[in-house]
């Protein structure tokens, strides 16, 4: 009898407790100040509040936030991008990653905004623009939040998603210009399937754009003739389904050829790309979404992934780490746990919504919304 | 007590260190004040580009700043366009600095590449040897394949040229998935099918089948190799079936299983041959190929657990198209049965008639 104890008590130890608490308070750190090794993401702080928020949504505790929800919402708005009068430079509007080079705010005392229900601020200057990853971050924000979307600009967010496609279907980031590619494609969508109005963007081109940066193993770069790349990948098959031509648009051999391809970045955790060590925990969730997405997610072999992931836990301030042994971000903590909740692990309170990676709470929330 | 180094307690040293950040802080701030004031007030001049240079050197991904130096270039060159090639040399200098701190630098890259249209004249030679620099650190460095191929379109170097480089680069590692990758891409274009320009030609077919066996029998547990193989080898794979090239290709497919079968008498244990064996046996000869072809996918979840399920799925779905074919060929003999029963039935009656007329 004691050897049979034995044995239960090391399959146990295989795998790191899972400190949920203690990511929990990770996440509000996050929400609340940047630790200083991180300080140089300050101008995309939007996103990584996107992680935190989002984060806490998976592990069932948004509770936590109760009591300030409307300031965090307040303070979103806060980055929105306003049209000017006689909705001039609509194609500006959207949202800013961070207020640091801001010039328009530069008289609003910013301590006390978050405070004020506010919609944003016009933009005093020709380059102070929105990015499409910081309007997608924004915009999935608020739905996590709750709200109700009523003071996003609709009409200048479309037009500023409308102004960045390019002719060959792909997307830029930012009106002054910047690398085009698949990442903003899939932005591009998720702004759209939000706001339930596909006007700002040509599916046709962007569904042509995509299928043309499929490489020879299946996988897709980040643009025509580019080498594979799970992230990439994961935002090539979510915009496709978004827009609703995954279907149409893969034949049956292009399909089989990537769900090879992803099911053999599985190591323990995923690689991004062929013969890359060590995993990655960000890949645990690009790789078991898109296969999610494309109905094949039986193929991934959840015990190893999950003990991976749990491996990269951080004892002492809690959050998840790229790799074994190293320091905690907000971008892989939220993604290693999006991932083992797209597994289906039970002990996350909340399923993924693969393609628009939201949870299942707030994806239901929207629906409401747009019933109504 | 000479020659003792001063050990800090950790006190002391936090406190040095919370010192320096402090300072950097307000070095920080100064800097970026001033960059906003200076560009507020339309001065785009050498000093914003020393500030905003430094700042970036210490943090490449800051795009507002990048974009303030692309706002000053353009100045520079619509006031002084003599000037303007020193100053894109400064430019190169900076983004190679960047690069040095980040190599995975979105913004640096970019910024380079926009660089580049704004001379009057590039080195290109400079901008391959800063590619080679960078492939030599990192060999699957995207940011610097893509780049690569941005220079080559813009300098209009020959793709038999990148070919050549990348067989160099698989040459000294063939596991480099990403130099393979290139080749993907560069050989229909140098070497497209006379009857098909997505496919490669036979005879170039031939040598690269030959070329990855070689890379496949020095190391089979690389995937970079047989990921490429199954390019090669499948990629016509819905067109193939109905040309008239089917039965070369069958040649082809029948050659690489023999080597395969050999490799994997010498490798029994390799997950890699085995999927490969079972590939080339189904499309050789699915129906009547599929008792190995389950025993393979077997011996495949034995020795690759990780993906069990995708192999059980592997080895179902080839009994289902089997299943098929075997529908449809006893169909078609039920079909061809009941016409040739109901044909000699036409027959008999056309005669009974014939010999009650006569």
């Amino acid at each position: 009898m004691g050897g049979k104890k034995n044995t239960i008590d090391r399959k146990m130890d295989d795998c790191k407790e899972f400190t949920k608490e203690k990511h929990a308070k990770y996440f509000l750190r996050c929400l609340n100040a940047l630790p200083s090794s991180l300080v140089s993401l300050d101008s995309i702080r939007l996103s990584i509040s996107f992680f935190a928020i989002s984060g806490l949504d998976v592990l069932g505790r948004l509770d936590l936030l109760d009591k300030h929800k409307e300031e965090y919402i307040n303070w979103i708005y806060l980055f929105q991008i306003l049209p000017n009068c006689n909705d001039e430079c609509l194609e500006r509007c959207g949202f800013r990653g961070s207020l640091a080079a801001t010039f328009s705010l530069e008289n609003q005392d910013t301590s006390c905004v978050g405070n004020v229900r506010n919609k944003g601020s016009i933009s005093s200057h020709p380059l102070d623009t929105s990015h499409i990853t910081m309007t997608y971050a924004a915009i999935n924000t608020l739905l996590i939040l709750g709200d109700d979307l009523g003071r996003i600009q609709r009409k200048g967010i479309l037009a500023g998603v409308k102004a960045l496609q390019l002719e060959n279907g792909s997307f830029a980031a930012t009106l002054e210009g910047s690398e085009s590619d698949v990442r903003f494609v899939y932005c591009a969508c998720c702004i759209c399937y939000i706001l339930q109005d596909w006007s700002a963007i040509n599916i046709e081109k962007a569904t042509h754009y995509i299928v043309n940066s499929i490489s020879y193993d299946g996988a897709i770069g980040q643009d025509r003739n580019q080498e594979g790349h799970a992230g990439l990948t994961f935002c090539g098959i979510a915009a496709l389904s978004l827009m609703g031509t995954l279907e149409t648009s893969l034949s049956l051999n292009q399909k089989a050829k990537l769900v090879r391809w992803l099911v053999s970045r599985q190591q323990s955790g995923f690689q991004g790309r062929p013969n890359k060590l060590p995993v990655d925990t960000c890949y645990s969730f690009w790789v078991p979404a898109t296969l999610k997405i494309l109905g094949a997610h039986q193929f991934i072999d959840r015990k190893s992934n999950r003990k991976f992931v749990l491996d990269t836990q951080c004892n002492i301030i809690g959050g998840l780490s790229k790799w074994i042994d190293h320091s905690s971000d907000p971008l892989h903590s939220y993604l290693g746990l999006a991932g083992l909740s797209v597994c289906e692990e039970t002990d996350l309170v909340e399923i993924i919504h693969p393609a628009l990676n939201v949870t299942k709470r707030a994806f239901e929330h929207w629906q409401k919304l747009v019933n109504d | 007590m000479h020659g003792r180094l001063k050990v800090r307690t950790t006190a002391e040293q936090q406190e040095i260190k919370a010192k320096e950040r402090a300072k950097k802080m307000v070095i920080y701030k100064t800097a970026m004040n001033l960059i906003f004031s200076k560009r507020k007030s339309g001065e785009l001049d050498d000093e914003i580009l020393k500030i905003t240079g430094q700042v970036l050197t210490e943090n490449p991904d800051i795009s507002t700043l990048w974009n303030i130096r692309k706002e000053t270039i353009l100045k520079i060159k619509d006031a002084m366009p003599d000037l303007i090639d020193s100053y894109i040399s400064k430019e190169l200098a900076l983004t190679e600095q960047c690069i040095r701190v980040n190599p995975k630098s979105y913004n640096s890259w970019f910024h380079r590449s926009w660089v580049l249209d704004q001379g009057s004249s590039v080195d290109f030679h400079n901008e391959f040897l800063l590619c080679d620099k960078c492939l030599e650190l990192d060999e699957r460095n995207f940011h610097c394949w893509d780049y690569r191929r941005i220079i080559v379109q813009k300098s209009k170097t020959s793709l038999e040229n990148e070919l050549q480089f990348s067989t160099d680069k698989i040459q000294k590692n063939f596991s480099n998935y990403s130099s393979w990758h290139y080749r993907s891409e560069l050989l229909p274009r140098i070497y497209p099918s006379s009857s098909d320009e997505s496919l490669l030609d036979d005879q170039k077919l031939a040598e690269e089948c030959n070329l990855v066996q070689n890379a496949i029998f020095t190391d089979p547990n690389d995937q970079s190799a047989w990921f490429y193989q199954r390019w090669l080898l499948f990629n016509g794979d819905e067109k193939f079936r109905t040309s008239s090239s089917h039965s070369s290709l069958l040649l082809t497919l029948n050659n690489e299983l023999e080597s395969c079968q050999q490799l994997h008498d010498l490798e029994p244990d390799n997950k890699w041959v085995k999927l490969q064996v079972c590939e080339l046996l189904r499309r050789i000869n699915g129906l009547g190929n599929e008792t190995e072809i389950l025993q393979l996918v077997q011996q495949l979840i034995k020795v690759d657990p990780l993906r069990k399920g995708y192999y059980t799925y592997f080895g179902n779905s080839t009994i289902l198209m089997n299943l098929k074919k075997k529908i449809k060929k006893e169909f078609t003999s039920l079909i061809l049965n009941t016409l040739i029963v109901s044909g000699s039935k036409i027959v008999e009656e056309n005669q009974e008639k014939r010999t009650g007329q006569s």
